[in-house]
């Protein structure tokens, strides 16, 4: 086939000394962006663009875009072993994967991740060189009526999240509603709910949000008693349990899949990705109830997904010069300032970039996965630090990554804030994953209604025009009748 | 234990009223669609309705997890809120006098006031942290932390 | 005369104070001085309201490393996004004006910001101290190649037959190109439909490549892939001149409507900045802008210069101000 024939090409470029250098430069620092709290690949990315212009421009986009991916993995290991997520997309594996490392299982848990993240990452390159054409036409498909559709059967599977109660976790999911309705809104452009701040005029950023909700409430809480050890004194081995694998199979394809056909869709994030994998995962399992305490699958799942939605996200870049997301949008940047303009023309006049650089996506993924499955054991031992002195280390961690979103240290008060309300609620028993879907897919919810009903004039029959529309949101009616069917069914209400 | 339930949920009792009376200042619906005020006000609503079903619950049934010591004694209190309010003075001070001087102050406060950690960890951990993630961020990642604005401190260069 | 019942310690104490008050307050009042501007070593900041990365940051910082080799001091970016910019035009009105904080304005976030009582800007139009002007987006419109829409009078004419039919993106509520197509309707009565897609262009490249609206409306540095892959018909540049990067595509103006508009990013000193500052400022833009590498840089991003010097740009703004204020209204409809 021409596209296996132009891959070994490509392969010949990438595996150069000089861009196999790069590849892992880019990988190292992608890791240890991700790994720090706040900053995220739309930085990293940024500020490492000036340091390309000496490199050719295969070199440079090949350290660019594993910098990107690199973020993911990185993103992981502070989710897993401090709850403090290390970047957007990670925030979810929090929930799972810091449970698992207070009970000792915080190798595997990593391991796990990142044995997922390479498997996602890699598929969804292969899915870009053979199927590239037919997913970027299914990606066109997605316009504000699709988009729409799509996000109301992302919050219908909130209903799939409640664990003991379903009135908290909807309690829950509307608070998270009301925060992403902070700010601008879509319909008039006039702010709503700011009390006159300006900063609070895009909304109440997501990052310092998660920040405290989940690392500042960790601190807080094991503040409660003087700081003893937190973790399991014995970590138990940081290679997974042949159960652990057998487990994480599902969650990994699943994952994939839903990671790279989100990312295709400009407008969805990779945190989006990875949330709808985890209640995906939530919804197939036969023990949901036991999601919460420390499940393999709602790690391998969502770390699978929010990677294969980086590497998908690259294909509407090549075969139609639109980034699919802010981090991508960014290394277009990159491929301009290097003289090059991305798009499907790009294989015809330079295809040992184009191909190159695809090719580096392999290559970068197999770098990531043996820098990172080593470093498990080191990173865990982080976890041998004393708390009295790790905490200190981890809220500084914090507050530098608040204020870097912005550069505002009216984001630092926003974490603070928010460490006391995550901390409050989880006293009180209330589920946090239902705030952390509804303040992802709100705003995109509202804006993406606002542009549907500004094509179709106010007229809501525009949702019925589009088949696909009406699939998703057919499904998502089922969804949320289904649960209401049991229930009426056990005779007991709707208040258990 | 009720009470503190009971309280929370008047709690999230006020935060729909609030929510409620803001969104009714804001436009219900436009021509073309849900204005400004629409999804917060049903959103307010519906909270609203679910706090009060969920303060029911909890006041009527006796069915209350019993002497689950929801929250710590006195010293964690002190510890919880010590860690809260140095990172208020943080985040507010942080522009007025630099970062360099409010993140040493703050990781001594926590390294030794709360952490109980010996003078020289926290002495080398504070300067790490203070000067050595100033100088990793501004020189590397390009996030330049605050340089102080008042004119004594900036000639000192933090 | 200190009251006896103060002890010796507090005397002590209180004539340190003053002694510190004093000091401090000679510290904190030194004038902002001409002679020897830039100081070496006294780094320049340049405020960028836009999240490092975008458009607007990447063509600062690139001015930025050519202003930094004219004035021979370091030249620093700091990106303080949020609001529309209003956060980073906050900060900037408020520095002290010695030269050492310069930042982009940008149009029309700079100019709505302080115009919408909405937005409770704490800065006017008096606040800011127009330095240069350093790159203009010319709008356009663009259709998918397939479309029925041949050319720019076709698309009016449909959409004056055929009130709030055609559909037609914008970048955001009060874009430019919300601003543009409003003149435009005024101009002609035609009637869109505006869809405002708020979170960039790749939504709204997404959206008309999927032939889920009718019409394109951006910026010039939009669709520099687009156009060379052949996917999308550019109908019309919104620019006295045309463009480089899109030869053969006509001016409206040369099609018959006089609609200029634009997204531009210039750069200003907050007010009270002296005469001779603003005069070194500018000639070292002016000369940054004008070298090669410079020049081929901004061609690659895909970005127009033009260079405008304080008076000119000045005019410029009061101009771009005025269209503004009518319009602006029209934007709450």
């Amino acid at each position: 086939m021409d596209a296996i024939q132009n891959l070994f090409m490509g392969f010949t470029v990438a595996l150069t000394p000089q861009n196999l250098l790069f590849a892992f430069l880019g990988s190292v620092l992608g890791t240890l962006i991700g790994v720090l709290p706040g900053i995220g690949p739309v930085a990293g990315v940024a500020m490492l663009i000036p340091l390309t212009f000496q490199m050719t421009p295969t070199g440079a986009i090949i350290m660019l875009t594993a910098l990107f991916y690199g973020t993911q993995y990185g993103g992981t290991i502070t989710s897993v072993l401090l709850n403090v997520p290390g970047e957007a997309a990670s925030a979810i594996t929090c929930i799972e994967g810091y449970e698992m490392a207070k009970q000792g299982r915080g190798g595997a848990a990593l391991a796990i991740a990142a044995i997922g993240s390479f498997i996602g990452g890699t598929i969804a390159t292969i899915a870009l060189v053979l199927a590239a054409g037919p997913l970027t036409r299914w990606a066109l498909e997605f316009g504000p009526v699709e988009f729409f559709a799509l996000i109301m059967l992302g919050l219908s599977l909130l209903m799939g999240l409640a664990g003991k109660s379903m009135l908290k976790a909807l309690m829950m999911g509307i608070f998270g509603m009301l925060l992403a309705m902070v700010g601008m809104d879509p319909v008039r452009g006039l702010p709503r709910f700011t009390f006159g701040r300006m900063e609070l005029m895009d909304g109440i950023g997501f990052v310092p949000v998660i920040m405290g909700l989940f690392g500042l409430a960790e601190v807080l809480e094991n503040a409660e008693k003087q700081f003893a050890q937190v973790f399991a004194a014995k970590m138990s081995s940081i290679i997974p349990s042949r159960k652990e694998i057998r487990d994480s199979v599902g969650p990994i394809l699943r994952g994939t899949v839903i990671g790279t056909l989100l990312g295709l869709v400009p407008g969805m994030t990779g945190s989006a990705s990875s949330f709808l994998s985890y209640i995906a995962e939530r919804k197939v399992s036969k023990y949901p109830e036991r999601f919460g305490t420390g499940v393999i699958e709602g790690v391998a799942g969502p770390e699978t997904a929010n990677n294969a939605h980086a590497n998908g996200a690259l294909i509407p870049l090549f075969t139609l010069g639109i980034p699919a997301s802010p981090t991508v949008a960014v290394i277009m940047g990159a491929f301009m300032m290097h003289g090059l303009i991305p798009g499907p023309f790009l294989f015809k006049e330079h295809p040992d970039v184009a191909w190159g650089v695809i090719a580096s996506f392999y290559v970068g993924n197999v770098i990531l996965l043996i820098l990172n499955l080593p470093l498990v054991g080191i990173w865990v031992k982080i976890l041998k630090i004393p708390y009295g002195l790790l905490f200190g280390v981890i809220l500084a961690f914090m507050v530098v990554g608040a204020y870097s979103v912005s550069n505002s240290a009216f984001d630092v008060l926003v974490m603070t804030l928010f460490g006391l309300i995550g901390y409050l609620l989880r006293k009180l028993d209330f589920p946090l994953a239902p705030i952390v879907l509804t303040l992802i897919l709100g705003p995109m919810m509202e804006r993406s209604l606002r542009q549907s009903l500004d094509m179709s004039q106010g007229s809501l029959g525009i949702f019925l025009q589009s088949p696909i529309a009406l699939v998703l949101l057919a499904l998502a009616a089922l969804i949320l009748i289904a649960p209401a069917f049991k229930l009426f069914r056990r005779g007991k209400g709707i208040l258990n | 234990m009720q009470r503190i339930y009971q309280a929370a949920a008047l709690g999230f009792i006020g935060l729909s009223a609030f929510v409620v009376w803001e969104s009714w200042n804001l436009e219900y619906y436009t021509t073309l669609g849900p204005g400004p005020g629409f999804f917060p006000l049903w959103l307010g609503v519906a909270m609203g309705g679910l706090s009060l079903v969920w303060l029911v619950r909890i006041s009527g049934r006796s069915g209350m997890p019993k002497d689950v010591a929801l929250f710590p004694q006195r010293a964690g209190i002190v510890r919880i809120l010590s860690i809260l309010a140095a990172l208020v003075v943080m985040a507010g001070l942080m522009n007025l006098l630099g970062f360099q001087l409010m993140m040493f102050l703050f990781l001594v406060f926590l390294l030794m006031g709360l952490g109980r950690q010996a003078f020289w960890v926290t002495l080398v951990v504070a300067l790490l942290g203070s000067v050595g993630l100033f100088h990793l961020f501004g020189g590397y990642l390009d996030v330049p932390l605050p340089v102080a604005t008042v004119k004594l401190l900036a000639n000192l260069g933090l | 005369m200190l009251p006896c019942r103060f002890s010796y310690f507090g005397r002590m104490v209180t004539i340190l104070a003053v002694v510190v008050c004093v000091l401090a307050g000679l510290f904190l009042s030194s004038p902002a001085r001409a002679a020897g501007f830039p100081q070496k070593g006294k780094a320049v900041q340049m405020l960028v309201g836009f999240a490092a990365g975008g458009s607007t940051d990447v063509g600062a910082r690139i001015l930025a490393s050519g202003l930094e080799k004219e004035l021979g001091t370091a030249v620093v970016v700091v990106n303080k996004p949020g609001a529309s910019s209003q956060i980073a035009y906050t900060a900037l009105t408020q520095a002290r004006p010695d030269g050492y904080t310069i930042g982009n304005t940008n149009f029309p976030s700079a100019v709505v910001s302080y115009l919408d009582p909405v937005r409770k800007a704490t800065y006017t139009r008096k606040n800011f101290e127009p330095l240069a002007l350093h790159v203009v987006d010319p709008g356009l419109f663009a259709v998918k190649t397939g479309s029925p829409f041949k050319t720019l009078r076709e698309v009016v004419d449909a959409a004056k037959a055929n009130p709030k039919k055609v559909t037609i993106s914008t970048t955001g509520i009060q874009s430019d190109e919300h601003f543009a197509i409003l003149q435009l309707q005024k101009m002609t009565g035609a009637q869109f439909a505006m869809v405002h897609f708020s979170q960039g262009s790749a939504p709204a490249l997404t959206a008309i490549l999927g032939g889920k609206i009718d019409v394109f409306c951006g910026n010039v540095g939009d669709l520099l892939a687009q156009f060379k892959s052949g996917e999308v018909r550019i109908l019309g540049i919104m620019d006295n001149e045309e463009t480089p990067f899109y030869p053969s595509v006509k001016t409206f103006e040369a099609q018959g409507y006089r609609l200029y508009g634009s997204s531009s990013r210039g750069f200003s000193a907050p007010a009270g900045t002296p005469k001779e500052i603003v005069n070194i400022l500018s000639g070292a833009i002016k000369k940054a802008v004008a070298t090669d590498e410079h020049k081929k840089r901004m061609k690659e991003m895909g970005l127009t210069l033009r260079y405008l010097d304080p008076t000119q740009y000045t005019k410029y703004w009061d101009e771009y101000e005025a269209t503004l204020k009518e319009l602006l209204p029209l934007t709450k409809e």
